[in-house]
């Protein structure tokens, strides 16, 4: 997997609204110093790619990768990590 | 990429004088696991200084050697944000251990490299425990670990931590390690940023002479294009505002060039480097027998929104039953040991009377408060240890999270809260694992209006008494109101006191595995102790003061008899407060026989039905037709009402104040009598009202 920056996302919107079972590519963070810090320690940057295993729409997200391992993130922090499906 | 230079600052060379491991990692990694293989379960708990929060520490001998090993709570980075990151951070930054172990999980080893470059930009002595090699096999991902040593220039030991594997390499590693000398580490950040980097170290080398940090200056550097609080603080306090400016100054220039954050570019170099190193020393091979997959198949079931959800209380319900069911035999005979046998052996004892009184209803009834605990404290610990390390708790917090976002916490609060119906006491402890001051307080306020297993029997005896054909449905309604008062607790107090949301919910899902014994032992027996050492000190010396007031009042000695006979008691300090809050209690109809019941009843809930016997002058079992006579239905459910709400008991106060501090423990308690009088108030209302 690689963790480069692709040029112009075509299809990117929040990690809230992907559908269980996706893989998607984190495009952009968009929250606070605090957030992005905690979510770019455990490996969650931009370029990284992601498998969303259980999503409901309106409450936190299940997701993993190699490096980071498996992470449940709440709604809040979900709407705020930008993807592009892939 | 990295490149590196023997350092020849050596600074410990005196044999005999303990050195200080730290060991530190991820969340999950297993550092208790590995804390506990190297200490051989013999560790004890201090406090760190200023904060609630446990230190473990563990003294081992290896040859002439002695070693102080310090399990430290799990961080990502060096970025802090509860309490527990902030420790850790502090002591590595403060204390600088002279050897850190870091516990990584050689199943995703990627991440747990991110805080490894950390570790190493500090210039710490650093070993690597490379921990679960079993799962990483299974699942296929093979770590060239000659590569790695060879790259980083540090000690990588494989083990195993809940089996012995490694773990002597590990003792012999430290011991090698004491002589040599730091590895000097330096991460390439790319032209401009070593540029400013250079820069920085320079102002702040030429004011090394008021520097007495330690550390150098290319590590302070860092920190400070980061924007490290901690490290800024720091300087301020030395009166170095000139190196903060400067150094700011520099990181806005740069932050206009990249039109970008420094802090997320120097993550992403570190990423960058991390990426390369998995390049060439982790393979992934298709998984033997992949618990990522076990893992994943598992919680298609486990974290479903409506199955998840009742296998989870189906999960709470057994671990009630049993911790409940299963204690109750070894609970009733501490108590006959302690309140009958013992008792009377030194009641009947030669002693004069009132230290014979103060040993028997004084201090040995508290420690029988105590140990009465115990059993049900180990078991219900010991089931939660269970789950925890099973992974199972992880997932409950995610079933819950939605649901308690909206009370302003996040998921996990809800398990503290499911155990307050057990007891409120290893509710409120198991606060600790909740990522924030703030959430940690906003639970513990809440947890006292959960129903605990010792406000049943009030609720049984006037059930039996006033409600007979609507038993279940009056004692629900008890647990109901508990439930939704402690609701808009939640509601009340997110918005006055501890304004602000909890930070995002990120939390690590470990695979599920199978626990190791001995762990979830010692885990569930620290706690106990904890409760042990530091409630016990406190329930004791409450129970001396209860004792005091009640031999005694306005007319100086009663004796000790005040205890069981109504008269003498009526005369005491207890009975005089009592009176004195009668008119204040004249709403409810409620005479002061019910108010100093209450009184007892701080020192555990139940102690009310008692007291209401010793006063009212009835045999415990003659207790429900005395109230008969005495009582309204409405003025019953009134008292049941109260009891549920009105203070927490002694074991629980003094849980709450080891844990968020005095201020708030009399805050709890001042809020929750208001709540009880305005509760009651209202049902009389309301009640008197209907009939
Ligand atoms: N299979 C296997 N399991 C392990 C190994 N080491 C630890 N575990 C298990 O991993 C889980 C987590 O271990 P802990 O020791 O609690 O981890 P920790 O890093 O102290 O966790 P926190 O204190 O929550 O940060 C437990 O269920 C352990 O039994 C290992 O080498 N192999």
């Amino acid at each position: 997997m690689g963790y480069d920056v692709g040029d112009k996302p075509l299809n990117v919107s929040p990690l809230s609204n992907i559908d269980e079972g996706k893989t998607v590519k984190i495009v952009k963070i968009v929250g606070g110093r605090g957030l992005i810090k905690r979510l770019y320690e455990i490996g969650l940057l931009p370029g990284a790619e992601i498998q969303v295993l259980r999503n409901s729409k309106h409450g936190p997200v299940i997701i993993r990768n190699n490096v980071s391992g498996t992470f449940s993130l709440g709604f809040g922090v979900a709407k705020k990590i930008m993807v592009e499906v892939m | 990429m990295a490149c590196h230079e023997a350092s020849t600052s050596t600074k410990i060379k005196v044999k005999q004088q303990s050195i200080t491991v730290g060991i530190i990692g991820n969340p999950n990694v297993g550092k208790s696991a590995l804390f506990n293989k190297l200490t051989k379960g013999k560790a004890w708990v201090a406090n760190w200084p200023g904060v609630t929060v446990e230190k473990k520490i563990g003294k081992i001998n290896l040859g002439e050697t002695s070693f102080e090993i310090v399990d430290l709570p799990g961080i990502y980075g060096l970025t802090a944000y509860s309490q527990d990151e902030i420790i850790a951070r502090k002591f590595l930054i403060e204390e600088r251990p002279e050897i850190v172990i870091q516990v990584v999980n050689a199943v995703n080893l990627e991440r747990n490299l991110y805080l490894t470059i950390q570790l190493l930009e500090m210039n710490l002595k650093l070993i690597i425990a490379l921990n679960m090699i079993d799962l990483a096999e299974k699942e296929g991902v093979e770590i060239d670990i000659h590569g790695l040593i060879n790259e980083l220039k540090i000690p990588i030991i494989p083990v195993v931590a809940i089996k012995e594997v490694g773990i002597n390499q590990l003792l012999e590693t430290m011991i090698e390690q004491i002589d040599r000398p730091t590895v000097s580490f330096k991460l390439d950040y790319g032209e401009e940023i070593e540029e400013a980097i250079e820069k920085i170290s320079k102002i702040i080398d030429s004011f090394m002479g008021k520097l007495d940090l330690g550390i150098d200056s290319r590590w302070l550097a860092i920190r400070l294009l980061e924007n490290d609080n901690d490290v800024v603080e720091q300087f301020r306090s030395r009166g170095l505002e000139e190196v903060i400016r400067e150094s700011r100054r520099i990181k806005d220039e740069l932050e206009a060039r990249f039109n970008k954050s420094i802090e997320v570019l120097m993550i992403e170099k570190r990423y960058h480097y991390i990426l390369s190193l998995s390049k060439k020393y982790i393979k992934r091979k298709p998984a033997r027998e992949s618990l990522t997959i076990f893992t994943n198949k598992l919680d298609r079931v486990l974290t479903h929104p409506i199955i998840g959800l009742m296998i989870f209380i189906s999960v709470l319900y057994l671990l009630f039953k049993l911790s409940f069911d299963i204690v109750a035999p070894l609970t009733r005979l501490i108590e006959i040991f302690f309140s009958h046998y013992i008792y009377n052996l030194i009641k009947t004892s030669f002693l004069p009377d009132i230290i014979s009184s103060l040993l028997a209803d004084a201090i040995l009834n508290g420690v029988g408060i105590v140990l009465i605990f115990i059993p049900n404290l180990l078991f219900l610990f010991l089931g939660i240890s269970f789950l925890e390390d099973t992974g199972y708790l992880a997932r409950a917090a995610f079933l819950f999270d939605k649901w308690m976002n909206k009370l302003g916490l996040s998921g996990r609060a809800v398990i503290p809260l499911l155990i307050g119906f057990g007891c409120n006491v290893p509710a409120i402890m198991s606060t600790r694992t909740l990522g924030t001051d703030r959430d940690r307080r906003l639970a513990v306020f809440m947890i006292p209006f959960m129903s605990c297993s010792a406000r049943l029997p009030i609720y049984l005896l006037f059930t039996l008494a006033f409600f007979k054909e609507n038993q279940i449905i009056v004692i629900l309604s008890m647990y109901f109101i508990g439930v939704v008062i402690a609701i808009i607790t939640a509601i009340l107090f997110n918005n006055l006191l501890f304004k602000g949301q909890t930070v995002g919910y990120v939390m690590d899902m470990p695979p599920y595995l199978i626990p190791s014994a001995m762990n979830v032992f010692i885990k569930s027996w620290e706690r106990v102790k904890s409760f042990l050492i530091r409630a016990g000190t406190i329930i004791v010396s409450l129970m001396v003061v209860i004792w005091v007031l009640s031999i005694t009042g306005p007319e100086g000695y009663l004796g000790s008899e005040a205890l069981s006979v109504p008269e003498l008691l009526s005369r005491s300090w207890i009975a005089s407060f009592s009176k004195l809050l009668e008119p204040l209690f004249k709403p409810f109809n409620w005479d002061w026989r019910i108010i100093a019941s209450l009184m007892f009843g701080f020192i555990a809930k139940e102690v009310v039905i008692s007291s209401l016997a010793v006063l009212y002058s009835a045999g415990e079992q003659g207790l429900p037709s005395v109230l008969l006579s005495s009582f309204t239905p409405l003025t019953a459910y009134s008292l049941m009402a109260f009891t549920l709400l009105y203070t927490p008991c002694m074991a629980t106060a003094a849980t709450i104040k080891t844990e968020i501090g005095l201020r708030y423990t009399l805050l709890i308690v001042s809020y929750q009598l208001i709540i009880a009088y305005t509760i009651t108030y209202a049902i009389l209302l309301i009640g008197g009202l209907i009939i």
